[in-house]
């Protein structure tokens, strides 16, 4: 090995992919080469991110320019939108069809979509190998299918390898139920997998543990490493313009702000009566305004119903400031006094944006189920306000505390409540990883 | 250059506000919108053009053996699905409506058929897709 070892990093989402999971992977990549390590990323084409989930150019320009980013064509045929390219058999028998194409995709790898491209992928990583030796191959889940680069090295020439999952495999973390039973195809992979594994990530404590139970022989090697919050963030929100993307400022009342995208499973008609209750009563200051920035649904149309109920609630000062730009996002944190985190409810759900809100020092209002496993990362955060419940009476005290927050301004508590948020800064995340798979690859 | 989108439904009883909001989804983005479907369905906004009558479908499949109720369930699914497509080829405003559309779109499975056959007279550079966000990126591409 030489002096700067060699990552192989794969991962499907890499920029210019918009995917939520492309944030740690550019992060991952980025730490490893200012560590000092030589990266290659095995990821997918630009075509394909334009085709299933939509590109944001400006993430390309944040990957380090000697991370050497190597691409692999693949196909989807279940998502193909393009019915001119569909089968007689797709149009006139679609259920059959559908069958005998998830038969084809499970044929390589259990994966729906993502099993068929194993092959170029495997093949793409031996290649990676013969011409310059990997010392260390990290994949990035999901797709699970990425594992499959990794374990071929290890197989072939014995690179250890780690597995990094976002989310999980045969856990569901909304319902906290199994997707695959212990004797399916896709546990028995797992275990397969995970036994081989020098590392293997997760994004939270609770779903760690969950792991931890279904493979114990593997729980020492098992380590969380948070999503957390890039640096340049409070660096952008020290430099923030007044943006029109940016909340209005006021010169009366508290600017509560939430920015997410408002999926069906967001609190958002508990989260309006919550503010309608705290406005109504006084509990906060009149001239309080709660801005809500991001997409309503999926889609980049916003949900009718979604923005209907927000309208309704213009009177008594929230507003809809549409979707918000990456590169807009320092600013609409720079101009809000105070944070909501609405979220749906599941113990093993962290949402990103939690570490995003730590990082402004501001206020920081729960509206989620306390069993959310935000809560863990909240929980010491002094100016945490969690709501007890989703009634609009709890909604509605815990807006009036962050409301008392933002008025006393009390230095001591933004300077703590910066230097807790200190802790989850992402390249704090990964360094210990680093440093112990350094020492682990000099071996 | 026309925006007029053929938005075609093949599920029975469309849900109304489900279809609501795609129409609204594709009027954001510039496009005239008209719904073919099987079932009598009121919008505010777009017109809608009924394609006869669904054919009818049995409460309840043969009970013992399941695949032969699954034989059912498609033949009956296929059925409907080709019955919409050959309509909307005999349906003179279907037809009219489908040959100047710019974009042509399929709101569920069992709208395929009827896309399907319709882009086979269509122009090649006239989008034929399922679902509304592939409509909305094919109303971005097409040239101003």
């Amino acid at each position: 090995m030489t002096t700067r070892p060699h990552l192989l990093y794969v991962a499907w989402a890499f920029p210019p992919c918009r995917a939520a999971g492309v944030y740690r992977a550019l992060a991952t990549a980025n730490a490893f080469r200012a560590a000092g390590w030589r990266v290659t990323v095995l990821t997918t084409t630009r075509e394909a991110y334009e085709r299933y989930t939509g590109t944001d150019d400006s993430l390309e320009d944040l990957v380090d320019p000697e991370v050497d980013v190597h691409r692999v064509p693949f196909t989807w045929p279940a998502q193909e939108t393009d019915v001119r390219t569909y089968s007689r058999l797709r149009v006139v028998l679609p259920p059959l069809w559908r069958r005998l194409r998830r038969w084809a995709d499970m044929r390589d790898f259990p994966e729906a979509g993502y099993g068929p491209w194993r092959r170029d992928l495997v093949r793409a990583a031996r290649e990676v190998h013969r011409t310059d030796p990997v010392d260390l191959v990290i994949s990035t889940a999901n797709p699970h299918v990425t594992f499959e680069a990794a374990r071929a090295l290890h197989r072939e020439h014995g690179v250890p390898y780690v597995m990094d999952y976002r989310d999980a495999w045969v856990l569901d973390v909304f319902s906290g139920r199994r997707l695959h039973g212990p004797r399916s195809r896709q546990a028995r992979t797992e275990r397969g997998l995970v036994a081989d594994a020098r590392e293997v990530w997760f994004v939270n404590e609770p779903i760690r543990q969950w792991h931890a139970q279904e493979h114990p022989g593997a729980a020492s090697r098992m380590h969380v490493v948070a999503n957390g919050w890039d640096p340049g963030l409070t660096d952008a929100m020290a430099h923030a313009p007044a943006s029109p993307e940016g909340p209005e400022p006021s010169t009366a009342g508290v600017r509560f702000g939430y920015l997410g995208t408002v999926t069906p499973k967001v609190p958002l008609s508990e989260l309006l009566a919550g503010w309608r209750a705290a406005v109504s009563d006084g509990s906060v200051p009149a001239g309080s305004t709660l801005e809500i920035g991001g997409y309503l649904g999926y889609f980049a149309v916003p949900r009718p119903e979604m923005r209907e109920a927000i309208a309704a609630a213009a009177d008594v000062g929230a507003s809809y400031a549409g979707p918000v730009r990456k590169a807009a996002v320092a600013e609409f944190y720079a101009h809000v006094d105070a944070l909501v985190l609405a979220l749906g409810a599941g113990r093993y759900v962290t949402s990103g944006k939690v570490f995003e809100y730590l990082s402004t020092g501001r206020p920081i209002v729960s509206v989620h189920d306390p069993g959310n496993a935000a809560s863990q990362v909240l929980e010491g955060y002094p100016l945490w306000f969690p709501a007890r419940s989703l009634a609009p009476e709890d909604v509605a005290a815990a807006l009036a505390e962050a409301a008392r927050a933002v008025v006393d301004d009390d230095d001591a508590s933004r300077t703590a409540a910066l230097e807790f948020a200190a802790a989850f800064r992402r390249d704090r995340q990964l360094t210990p990883r680093i440093a112990a798979l350094r020492t682990a690859v000099a071996r | 250059m026309s925006r007029a989108v053929v938005l075609v439904l093949g599920r029975p009883s469309p849900d109304p506000a489900d279809v609501a909001e795609s129409v609204a989804s594709l009027e954001a983005a510039g496009a005239s919108v008209v719904v073919l479907t099987h079932d009598p369905l009121e919008l505010d906004h777009a017109p809608v053009h009924v394609l006869g009558d669904r054919p009818q479908q049995r409460s309840s499949a043969p009970r013992p053996v399941r695949l032969a109720r699954l034989a059912l369930r498609i033949a009956l699914r296929r059925t409907a699905a080709a019955t919409l497509a050959r309509a909307a080829q005999r349906d003179p405003a279907a037809r009219d409506a489908l040959d100047s559309a710019a974009v042509v779109v399929a709101g569920d499975a069992a709208a395929i058929e009827t896309v399907w056959r319709a882009a086979r007279r269509l122009p090649a550079s006239t989008p034929a897709v399922t679902g509304v966000p592939a409509a909305l990126r094919a109303l971005r591409d097409l040239p101003a």
